[in-house]
């Protein structure tokens, strides 16, 4: 006989395929928060999931509690390097995550159909990947326990049986997803203490449950922490941290919203609940919907994402889209102005509109600080890699090796520095790991082309960069490309521009003067048709502070313009005689991109400015 | 339609793909197969070389075109035997491969390799022909693997490999440690009851000291020794160490040879380990001087180190000091009973060599001193002309060994019978460091080097870690990994050494300490 639907259910007045609608429409909403808002590509360049096809690679993971789903998150974490592939990825754990729960809740009361709240734990899931640092073995833990403990629901309510099911699921979830078998652990002693009433049986599990860690402590030798919580301990960022938490404590509330006690009854108050139940879906929906957007709105820190985005976009050398999302930011982060900055270089206008982006007072912005460096190493390599310094490039890229491992960037960089500086066996090694990497063949069968080629390995921009500035004399590396490091490249190389010019903007941004006549001579030596804009209106500027009446050399061959409009910007600082604030306010508009309002307003916040070059002596 | 066969094209496609399976394992016609007259090519290198009758299969790559081979290894008293693979990977069977050289110890064993090429073509190579040795290696190998480490580091793990098998087995991973970081694994005469390696950041800073088999923490840390233990060494009594106290200083040359490093100061000092008594006398911690490398004669009663003048740190960089900087190779007489040392002497003067002497290891019998000269500094595995030189200790001649190479051959350590030497060598690469064995007759003659075998022949050509601090020995490590690591973890329990007598004024420059070597954030 079938039993009839309590009236309460929601499906027995809106018309199931409503329901289905509605879970469509969220988790489309979801993919396409994930795709526009999120882009699982910067996941990807965030975590740079590394995945091999070897046995030594695949053997460190299975020797250890949650191996199993790291190794399986590293290899479907590749897909999220395409943000369409990523946000499917994303969207169907999330489906699954939906699915498992709604099968949960079936566990525990079998009557119910539809609803909204097993929707919950994919709009956290969402959430958590908004934060970038996630890895995708968070999503796959959860499955694995969602999936426990659905089939541990489903076992007959009697104690023999799922004690039977409780021992034997446990050791395998902990094997498979380590710290998440806690989870487990609490639905189940949850379930049978409140539930089932038998405390008994919940004392036995949690026993089991307590004994587990540090039986693992002794087969897979951990210290306690990584017994208890591998892989939980994914992110400490409190958006992170409250996503997670709130994910962690959806299901035991679950549960204790379904205890017999509860069942049947709602905790709204007879005179709040709303009667209509097409009103209600209706409400629910849109509260689902505002949940869904704001899992994946919120957790995005603005300065983050655009980090992540600038960084991305310098690995694959989109210049112009740094510059146009660098332009937009009135005080962006170091990270990005030492990005936006290189972008500047590689477009050919690091000297012409350096000031016209936010540069902070001093060279800090220019080159990547040591704080930085410490953490983004394989950034720290790219930008040796412009300066055409291969030795550092490949140091900073086996110090990425040490920090992030077998990271496709990391082998590709490792391999082309080795080749360059002529350790080709070490090269070789590279590119037989990169065949090990699911997408690295195309890229490692390239580099073997050099390899045997030399006519390749010339019409390879990359390769032909690296070997335009072969360390001859050398210099000893203390990681901040100082002043004092740039002489020695360009005393190696005179003709190395990136040299010569990060060489300027470092004293520009410092505000020493002294050298210029050096700089205006090596741009000359160099062919630049022009002197930079930027050049020039120090050379004004050093001219003026000198109080000589008669232009130097040098200064002679600035644009008319450029004096002229130097004298502009004089006459509006006179009008406003002492008032330097003011100054800088009516400065900004007409010569908001020039060196004259960067010096000035570096002088108006109390920084040492441009001084006469009599006081400049000795400043290197 | 009617198709009374339908199966019929993909049966044919089956038995013609068989018969050409068969065809490829058949043993190779003798009048059809073509003699080559040179051996083959294989990777690792393991031709003309001796080998220990207790070592796992040499197994190799052919870097021949190969279809499939062939393979008859023939020793002299008829203990051959004969199989045959697809591919190019030699993958010798366990059981023959220890029979064979059981039974030929001291004779020559040849592997006639004969290859099937794309044209169904079988080929002969000449055969390779190696000896094996009387001489047995110690059966274990311990080494740290860890990736090309420049500052950063993560991933770290000692590891100990069963010499007469692939069988590898984790003994420290710092995954379990706090990501911290350890080194120079020590061993008391090439035995696990009394051996120690130093723990640096996480769990703490500190010797993790195993003897009669317990394992605790130690601090030798004193006032009068400031820095950490490193480079440590036993002596025969097993309750004495001698060891290594310094400041170590990294920096980086943007051509060249990438990496250096030097000792802004440094001083030998000695711990009682039953008392947890450290004393740096004169003798080994001249404050003039910069004392380094311990390591004690097997009599007990000289101590080796290497020791080079204190320099000026002005200008150090741009008036290239640290290329003057080179080490002699020195000795000191050492009383067992007082425990007292005599006054120090030259062994080996850098002023003689022109090159700075680093890593003196005495062979267990005492005959032979094997070190390392390199250009200058004491960090030898960075300099790529670092080379092996082996000293009589009856004569007193020395000379570099012909198991050289380009590139840094450096940390090495010998086996328990004095016959066999194990060392770090980058010769494959110039970057990874992979361990390397040699023979060494009782006339100090040194055989072919060869790497250390591994299960998958072309595993060194894909591996990305380097083997540091090979270190022999003659049984498995003792404790267990599980008590190792509750050792490492129980700091509450950490034995605090005292000092001797008062501090001496430390050898070579105070200056500001900044981490050398730091854990990835």
């Amino acid at each position: 006989m079938k039993t009839r639907r309590p009236a309460a259910q929601p499906h027995a007045e809106v018309p199931s395929l409503w329901f289905r609608f509605r879970d469509a429409a969220f988790f489309a909403a979801l993919f396409l928060i994930l795709l526009l808002r999120v882009d699982p590509s910067l996941i990807h360049h965030r975590q740079s999931p590394v995945f091999l096809l070897a046995s030594d690679f695949a053997a460190g993971f299975l020797s250890r509690p949650g191996g199993p789903l790291e190794w399986l998150s590293g290899l479907l974490s590749q897909a999220l390097f395409y943000p369409a592939a990523g946000a499917a990825l994303l969207t169907a754990l999330a489906w699954a995550a939906a699915g498992l729960t709604a099968a949960l809740i079936r566990g525990l009361r079998p009557s119910t159909r539809g609803g909204w709240v097993h929707l919950v734990p994919a709009a956290l899931l969402t959430g958590l990947h908004a934060c970038y640092t996630v890895p995708l073995s968070a999503d796959l833990g959860l499955l694995a326990v969602l999936a426990a403990s659905a089939a541990f629901a489903r076992v007959p309510s009697k104690w023999m049986p799922r004690l039977a099911a409780y021992l034997s699921l446990i050791p395998v979830l902990y094997y498979l997803a380590a710290g998440f078998f806690l989870l487990f652990a609490v639905f189940c002693v949850l379930m049978e203490w409140v539930h089932a009433k038998r405390p008994a049986a919940a004392a036995v599990m949690t026993a089991a449950a307590v004994l587990i860690p540090p039986a693992a402590r002794y087969l897979f030798i951990l210290d306690p922490s990584a017994a208890w919580l591998s892989l939980l301990d994914f992110d400490r960022t409190a958006m992170a941290t409250a996503c997670s938490v709130l994910l962690a404590a959806f299901f035991p509330i679950l549960l204790l919203l379904q205890t017999p006690a509860l069942n049947g009854r709602s905790l709204i108050p007879e005179r709040f609940r709303i009667r209509s139940p097409r009103l209600r879906f209706c409400l629910q929906t849109a509260a689902l919907t505002f949940l869904a957007a704001a899992a994946a709105v919120f957790p995005i820190e603005k300065n983050n994402r655009l980090v992540l985005t600038v960084d991305r976009m310098a690995r694959f050398r989109q210049w112009e889209e740094i510059l146009r999302l660098a332009s937009k930011e009135a005080r962006p982060p170091l990270t990005v102005t030492f990005q936006a900055n290189r972008a500047l270089y590689h477009s050919g206008r690091l000297l012409d509109d350096l000031f016209t982006l936010p540069q902070p007072f001093g060279p800090a912005g220019l080159t990547l600080p040591r704080k930085f460096s410490d953490s983004a190493p394989l950034q720290e390599s790219d930008f040796c890699w412009d300066l055409g310094s291969i030795d550092e490039s490949r140091r900073w890229a086996m110090e990425a090796l040490s920090t992030d491992g077998e990271t496709p960037w990391n082998l590709k960089r490792l391999s082309l520095a080795h080749f360059v500086l002529g350790d080709t066996a070490a090269a070789v090694v590279c590119l037989n790991r990169m065949d090990r990497g699911l997408f690295l063949r195309g890229d490692a069968a390239a580099i073997r082309r050099m390899l045997r080629d030399s006519a390749s390995a010339e019409a390879d921009p990359a390769v032909r960069h690296g070997r335009s500035f072969p360390g001859r004399t050398g210099f000893i590396a203390f990681n901040g490309h100082t002043s004092a490091e740039l002489d020695s490249l360009l005393r190696d190389h005179p003709d190395n521009r990136m040299a010569l010019e990060y060489r300027v903007a470092t004293d520009l941004l410092a505000g020493r003067l002294k050298d210029l006549p050096d700089f205006v001579r090596a741009f000359r030596g160099l062919g630049y048709p022009r002197i930079p804009r930027h050049v020039e209106e120090a050379l004004v500027l050093r001219w003026a502070l000198s109080g000589e009446k008669e232009p130097p050399p040098e200064t002679r061959a600035v644009a008319p313009e450029t004096v002229r409009r130097f004298g502009e910007f004089n006459r509006i600082l006179g009008r406003h005689r002492g008032d330097r604030a003011a100054a800088v306010a009516d400065l900004r508009d007409s010569f908001g991109g020039t060196y004259w309002y960067y010096a000035f307003s570096r002088q108006a916040a109390g920084r040492r400015a441009p001084a006469r070059s009599s006081e400049n002596r000795g400043s290197r | 339609m009617n198709r009374p066969f339908r199966y019929g094209r993909p049966l044919c496609a089956a038995g013609l793909l068989a018969a050409l399976f068969l065809a490829g394992c058949a043993s190779p016609d003798p009048d059809a197969v073509q003699a080559l007259r040179r051996p083959p090519l294989i990777d690792p290198d393991y031709s003309g070389i001796e080998i220990p009758p207790n070592l796992a299969p040499l197994n190799f790559r052919l870097l021949e075109k190969a279809e499939a081979f062939r393979v008859e290894a023939e020793g002299a008293e008829g203990t051959g035997f004969r199989f045959r693979g697809r591919g190019r990977d030699v993958i010798f069977p366990a059981g023959p491969w220890r029979r064979l050289l059981a039974a030929n110890r001291g004779r020559d064993v040849r592997f006639s390799v004969t290859v099937l090429d794309s044209s169904g073509l079988w080929r002969r190579f000449d055969p390779i022909v190696n000896r094996v040795s009387r001489d047995s290696i110690d059966g274990f190998l311990v080494y740290r693997k860890m990736p090309p480490v420049c500052v950063f580091w993560k991933r770290l793990s000692v590891v100990e490999r069963d010499l007469g098998s692939f069988r590898e087995r984790v003994i420290l991973d710092n995954r379990a440690m706090g990501d911290g970081c350890f080194n120079c694994h020590t061993f008391h005469g090439n035995r696990t009851d009394r051996w120690l390696a130093h723990l640096r950041g996480a769990p703490s800073t500190a010797m993790l000291l195993t003897v009669d088999g317990r394992t605790r923490l130690m601090t030798t840390r004193t006032e009068s020794v400031p820095a950490a233990a490193a480079y440590a060494s036993w002596h025969p009594d097993g309750r004495t160490l001698a060891f290594a106290n310094m400041k170590v200083k990294q920096f980086f040359h943007t051509a060249g040879p990438n990496r250096d490093v030097y000792d802004l100061t440094s001083d030998l000092a000695v711990c009682r380990i039953d008392s947890a008594v450290v004393a740096a006398p004169p003798e080994i911690a001249d404050p003039a001087r910069l004392e380094t490398y311990p390591a004690w004669a097997p009599d007990g009663r000289t101590l080796y180190f290497c020791s080079a003048p204190a320099y000026d740190t002005t200008g150090f960089f741009e008036r290239h000091t640290y290329r003057r900087i080179k080490y002699d190779l020195m000795k000191v007489p050492f009383d067992p009973g007082t425990g007292r040392f005599g006054r120090p002497v030259t062994v080996l003067a850098a002023a003689r060599t022109g090159l700075s002497a680093t890593h003196p290891r005495v062979s267990p019998d005492g005959r032979f001193l094997l070190f390392c000269l390199c250009e200058y500094g004491n960090f030898s595995i960075y300099r790529p002309g670092t080379d092996l030189y082996l000293m009589d200790l009856e004569t007193g001649a020395f000379r570099r060994l012909e198991c050289n190479s380009g590139q840094s051959d450096s940390y090495h350590s010998w086996s328990s019978g004095s016959r066999w030497f194990v060392f770090s060598s980058k010769r494959g690469d110039g970057v990874l460091a992979r361990p390397y064995f040699a023979h060494v007759d009782p006339d100090g003659a040194v055989s072919k080097p060869f790497v250390l075998p591994q299960k998958d022949p072309g595993f060194y050509g894909s591996h990305l870690y380097t083997f540091n601090v090979p270190e022999l020995i003659a049984e498995p490590v003792r404790p267990n990994r599980k008590k190792l690591l509750d050792a490492a973890l129980d700091t509450d329990r950490t034995l605090k050494s005292r000092s001797a007598g008062p501090a001496p004024a430390p050898s070579g420059n105070s200056a500001a300490e900044e981490q050398t070597w730091r854990p990835a954030r």
